[in-house]
């Protein structure tokens, strides 16, 4: 796991568990299961002192199955996503999957402060990411998108073009970390 | 935290771009704003909640507030709605369910309020008395702080201020229920769990232990203290906010006047300030505001309203309300973590 706080942190923490993380919880073959089993006893023991809120998308949770569901996500609340979320996800100006729009467009709204994936997809955010994803190796990296580059240290694998949900709104000005 | 990010090759930030390298001098991050389209219906929420505002403001200079059930209902109605302006469906839903939640808890308040007195417990009315000597070594506090400060021809500053202090009770807990409703469907349950238990017990008590109120004791009826004059709208009425006065007086021939045991005005005086205490940070803010809850009983005592005693067992059954649900909201984390701890034990291998 690779999480920092970027900014000062709130009393409660919001932690949204992604599609991925889920799936990487779910799946006792997934090579991040292990890790993604250890971040999630963490945030457990969290949630049960009150400093930590976990989340996760109806549509994510819709798909799990309702043993897992009732148990292993007991403290997990559900993030209603509707018709209107859908819709704002297409609108997301970054190149990131479909599902990771949507995660997006529910942590602006919900006012989720972290979320715990086991994908890059959120890397580039300014927002606090607990990753349980495997680091990349930089020749096996993906190619870069155009407009971007890639810097070291490595290990972001920018999302494959094809995944992009809407790649062709330009992304606006950067802000540095150092800010 | 993986340092490695995507950025923009033209970026301001990143450092000469001579074709050759591209290595900012510090990795940059998109914030959420800039990548998330904003909510539209944000600014039409924003702008309905400064058109309410204004509205409000006009009808309490115009006429009064409004404290009777109907027009509170149908003022927090507005406020939700308006709070509510282009969310999903599904978050109306909660809300027709909150509102009826809502809903039947006032009625019951009130039906049980008005059948507290017809219930045929025996009226309380030398015991509060009796306690109240106890506390404060033989004086009657009400009658004390009236000989001290009362007079009937002047109304001092500190007449106003209990006036208001008296007033907000019709105010702050509406507020706090409207304001949480809108913001955090989470914390409004929390607060409504405690406010819910908080008048359940009161409304027992009220059918159970009738008590009469300082003013009826000092009345012709019963004359067991010293003549009281109940002032209590008078600095109210002093600062020209006549119409909030007429219709408390209104709601006072319909409610029910052997209610005074808990005194629910200075429950509410310490539930809402409670309930917001853990986020206020500086303790002095903190001292100030708990402070109210004083001021709030003190005017009580001093207006002939209530006993101390019905004050302090308000403030009892504040604390027993937010003990239980704290109790219960911690329990309910730990059988829930304790659910997934037992998953992850059978899903990683030691």
């Amino acid at each position: 796991m690779r999480g920092t706080a970027r900014s000062a942190r709130p009393k409660v923490r919001k932690v949204l568990l992604d599609g991925s993380f889920v799936n990487a919880l779910l799946a006792t073959d997934a090579a991040e299961h292990a890790e993604a089993c250890a971040l999630y006893s963490r945030l457990v023991d969290n949630y049960e002192r009150g400093a930590d809120r976990l989340f996760a998308l109806s549509t994510v949770l819709g798909d799990v199955p309702r043993e897992f569901r009732h148990n292993a996500l007991a403290p997990v609340s559900n993030v209603h996503v509707a018709a209107q979320h859908r819709s704002a996800a297409r609108e997301v100006a970054a190149p990131v999957s479909p599902q990771a729009a949507l995660s997006l467009i529910m942590l602006r709204r919900e006012r989720i402060t972290a979320v715990a994936t086991a994908t890059h997809e959120f890397d580039p955010l300014d927002i606090e990411v607990l990753s349980v994803a495997s680091r990349i190796d930089p020749d096996d990296s993906a190619p870069v998108p155009d407009g971007y580059v890639a810097f070291e240290p490595a290990g972001f694998a920018p999302p494959d073009s094809d995944v992009v949900s809407s790649g062709t709104a330009p992304m606006p000005g950067p802000r540095s970390t150092a800010e | 935290m993986s340092e490695s990010t995507l950025v923009r090759a033209d970026a301001e930030d990143s450092g000469p771009n001579d074709g050759s390298t591209a290595q900012p001098t510090t990795p940059t991050r998109w914030p959420l704003e800039a990548v998330v389209p904003d909510d539209p219906w944000y600014y039409v929420r924003l702008a309905g909640f400064a058109l309410f505002s204004i509205f409000y403001v006009l009808w309490f200079v115009e006429k009064g507030l409004i404290i009777d059930r109907i027009s509170v209902g149908i003022s927090v109605l507005i406020f939700i709605a308006i709070g509510h302006l282009g969310r999903p469906l599904r978050r109306w839903g909660w809300l027709a369910f909150d509102l009826l939640c809502y809903c039947v808890m006032w009625f019951c308040y009130e039906e049980s309020r008005g059948w507290a007195d017809r219930a045929g417990f025996e009226w309380q009315v030398e015991a509060p008395r009796n306690i109240d000597r106890f506390l404060f070594f033989g004086t009657d506090p009400n009658v004390w702080l009236q000989r001290h400060f009362y007079n009937k021809n002047v109304i001092h500053w500190y007449d106003k201020v209990a006036s208001v202090t008296y007033f907000t009770h019709f105010i702050f807990p509406v507020i706090a229920i409207a304001v949480l409703w809108v913001t955090s469907h989470r914390e409004w349950a929390r607060f409504m769990r405690r406010f819910a238990s908080l008048l359940l017990v009161s409304c027992a008590m009220f059918v159970i232990l009738p008590t009469i109120p300082p003013w009826m004791a000092a009345g012709r009826n019963y004359r067991i203290i010293a003549p009281l004059a109940r002032h209590t709208s008078r600095g109210f009425s002093s600062l020209g906010l006549h119409g909030f006065v007429r219709s408390w007086q209104s709601a006072l021939d319909w409610g029910n006047a052997v209610a005074a045991m808990p005194s629910l005005h200075s429950a509410f005086a310490l539930f809402v300030p409670a309930f917001f205490l853990p986020r206020i940070k500086p303790i002095w803010l903190k001292a100030l505001v708990l402070c109210f809850p004083v001021m709030m009983l003190t005017s009580l005592v001093y207006f002939g309203e209530h006993w101390v005693i019905d004050g302090l067992v308000g403030w009892l059954l504040v604390g027993l309300s937010f003990w239980f649900w704290g109790w219960f909201e911690r329990r309910q984390l730990r059988v829930r973590a304790d659910r997934a701890r037992l998953f992850l034990t059978a899903s990683v291998p030691a």
